[in-house]
C-alpha cells in the first residue's frame, strides 16, 4: 500500500476522493478536536471548530508553505479559529469578563477542595478533572503551549511555528504552566 | 542560572526540559550523572514524573459520528461552502420541510421494490466506535436515490425541529414512527446499504435517541430489524 502525504490526500479530497477524506479524518479528527477542546473547554464547539478547520484547510490547500510541516499548519489554522471563537465569546460576555479577574481566580481556587494526600493516590478521574480545571486558569497562550507539548508531543520549535513566537517564549510559557498546574494540583 | 536548591546547580526548568526530552545529549548526560548522587533532585524529578503521568492520563475522546457525517456532507455535498445558512421564517421552514419529507416518504413507499438495490458487501450496523472506524475505511460507492436523499431530508427536518420538540411532541413521534417503519421494511428485505446512507441512518438514530427515550421507539425497532436482516442473509 502506498502511503500518501497529507498534502496529496488534501488535494485528492478536494477532487472528490472519499477514501482520502476518510484517511485524513481518521488521522486528525481525534487529536485536533481534543486540542481545540482543551483550548475552548467546550466539547460541542470543539467538534464544530474542527469541522471549520478541516474546511479551511481544504480551501487554502494551495497556500500551504512546504517549508513547514503539514500538521503544524493544521494546528495553526485550528488555533486561529479557537482565538476567533474566544474573542467572540469574550465580546458576548463582556459584562462578566469586566469583573476583577484576580477575585475570580481567588474564588475559584477557594472552591478547590483541600487535599492532604499526595497526587499519586488520587483517583484518576478526579485528578484529570483537577488538571482540566488547572488548565482553564492558564492564559490561552500558556494553555496552548502546554497542551501542544504534553498531549501532542510537539517540539518547542514546532510549537513556536504554530504560535508564531520564539522557542524561548514557548519554553517559558510551558515552564510557567507546569509550575502553575503543579501548585493547583497540590493545593 | 537561578538555583532551585542550595548548593545544587539544577533548576526546575532544567528538570522539566529533561523530562520533556528537550535537553541536548550532553545536558541530558550531565543531569543523569547528577541525579545518581543528589537525592534532593531525585525527589524533584519524582514529583514531576507523577505530575506528568497524571497530566498525560487524560485521553482524547472519540469524535462523534455526527461530526463525521456533517463534515463529509460539507466537503462533498455542499461543495466546501462555509457555514452561515440563511434562515427562513421558522414556521415556513417547518412547513416546507414537512412537505418535502412527506413527498419523499411517499416516493419511497411507491417505488420500494427496487429503489436501493445494491451489490455492496454488507456493513455491520451498530453504534459502537469500531463500526464507525471500519466504515470510514470502506471505499466511496454511489448511493442509490431516493433513499439517500430521503435520509438527508429526514435528518435536516429533525435538526430543524429539535428545538421545537416541546411544542410538537405528538407530531415528532408520529414522524419517527412512520419513517422508521419504512426503513425497517427495507431492512426486512435483506437489502444492503451504501456506507453514505448508513452514516445518515446512524445520524437519524442519534437524533431520535436525543429526543425520545421510549423503549419501543421507531428507531429502536429499525435497529432490531436491521440486525434480523443481517442474520438471515
Amino acid at each position: 500500500m502506498i502511503v500518501k502525504k497529507d498534502e496529496e490526500l488534501i488535494k485528492a479530497c478536494t477532487q472528490g476522493d472519499h477514501a482520502a477524506f476518510d484517511i485524513l479524518f481518521k488521522k486528525y479528527a481525534r487529536p485536533l478536536t481534543f486540542f481545540i477542546d482543551q483550548i475552548l473547554h467546550n466539547r460541542n464547539r470543539a467538534e464544530d471548530i474542527f469541522q471549520d478547520t478541516f474546511i479551511k484547510v481544504l480551501e487554502n490547500a494551495g497556500k500551504f508553505d512546504n517549508r513547514y510541516k503539514f500538521s503544524t499548519w493544521i494546528y495553526r489554522i485550528a488555533l486561529n479559529l479557537c482565538i476567533n471563537e474566544l474573542r467572540k465569546r469574550q465580546r458576548e460576555n463582556r459584562r462578566i469578563y469586566s469583573q476583577n479577574m484576580d477575585n475570580i481566580y481567588c474564588n475559584i481556587l477557594d472552591r478547590i477542595p483541600y487535599l492532604t494526600t499526595p497526587v499519586d493516590i488520587l483517583e484518576k478521574k478526579e485528578c484529570a478533572n483537577r488538571i482540566n480545571d488547572a488548565l482553564s486558569y492558564l492564559s490561552v497562550s500558556k494553555r496552548t503551549a502546554f497542551v501542544l507539548k504534553f498531549y501532542h508531543h510537539l517540539s518547542y520549535e514546532e510549537i513556536g511555528e504554530i504560535m508564531n513566537c520564539s522557542t524561548g517564549t514557548v519554553k517559558s510559557r510551558i515552564h510557567y504552566a507546569v509550575e502553575k498546574i503543579q501548585v493547583i494540583v497540590r493545593e | 542560572m537561578a538555583l532551585f536548591y542550595e548548593n545544587c546547580p539544577v533548576t526546575q526548568e532544567r528538570v522539566v526540559d529533561f523530562l520533556l526530552e528537550e535537553l541536548s545529549y550532553e545536558e541530558t548526560a550531565a543531569l543523569d550523572n547528577h541525579l545518581r548522587e543528589c537525592e534532593t533532585c531525585n525527589a524533584l524529578v519524582e514529583s514531576y514524573v507523577n505530575l506528568f503521568k497524571n497530566v498525560r492520563s487524560i485521553k482524547a475522546a472519540p469524535v462523534s459520528p455526527e461530526t463525521y457525517v456533517n463534515l463529509k456532507q460539507r466537503v462533498f455535498v455542499s461543495g466546501q461552502k462555509k457555514t452561515g445558512k440563511k434562515k427562513k421564517e421558522p414556521y415556513l421552514q417547518m412547513f416546507s420541510l414537512f412537505l418535502s419529507a412527506a413527498a419523499v416518504i411517499l416516493l419511497m413507499t411507491m417505488f420500494s421494490e427496487n429503489v436501493f438495490i445494491s451489490e455492496l458487501p454488507k456493513a455491520e450496523l451498530s453504534m459502537n466506535e469500531s463500526w464507525f472506524i471500519d466504515t470510514m475505511m470502506i471505499a466511496a460507492i454511489p448511493v442509490q436515490a431516493p433513499l439517500h436523499d430521503s435520509l438527508i431530508f429526514m435528518n435536516n427536518f429533525l435538526a430543524s425541529t429539535k428545538q421545537r420538540i416541546i411544542s410538537t411532541p405528538n407530531f415528532i413521534t408520529q414522524f419517527y414512527s412512520f419513517t422508521s417503519d419504512i426503513l425497517a421494511q427495507y431492512a426486512a428485505r435483506n437489502t444492503t446499504i451504501a456506507p453514505e446512507s448508513l452514516d445518515l441512518i446512524l445520524l437519524f438514530q442519534m437524533r431520535e435517541k436525543d429526543i425520545s427515550n421510549t423503549p419501543e421507539s421507531g428507531a429502536q425497532c429499525m435497529r432490531i430489524s436491521f440486525r434480523k436482516s443481517e442474520r438471515t442473509v
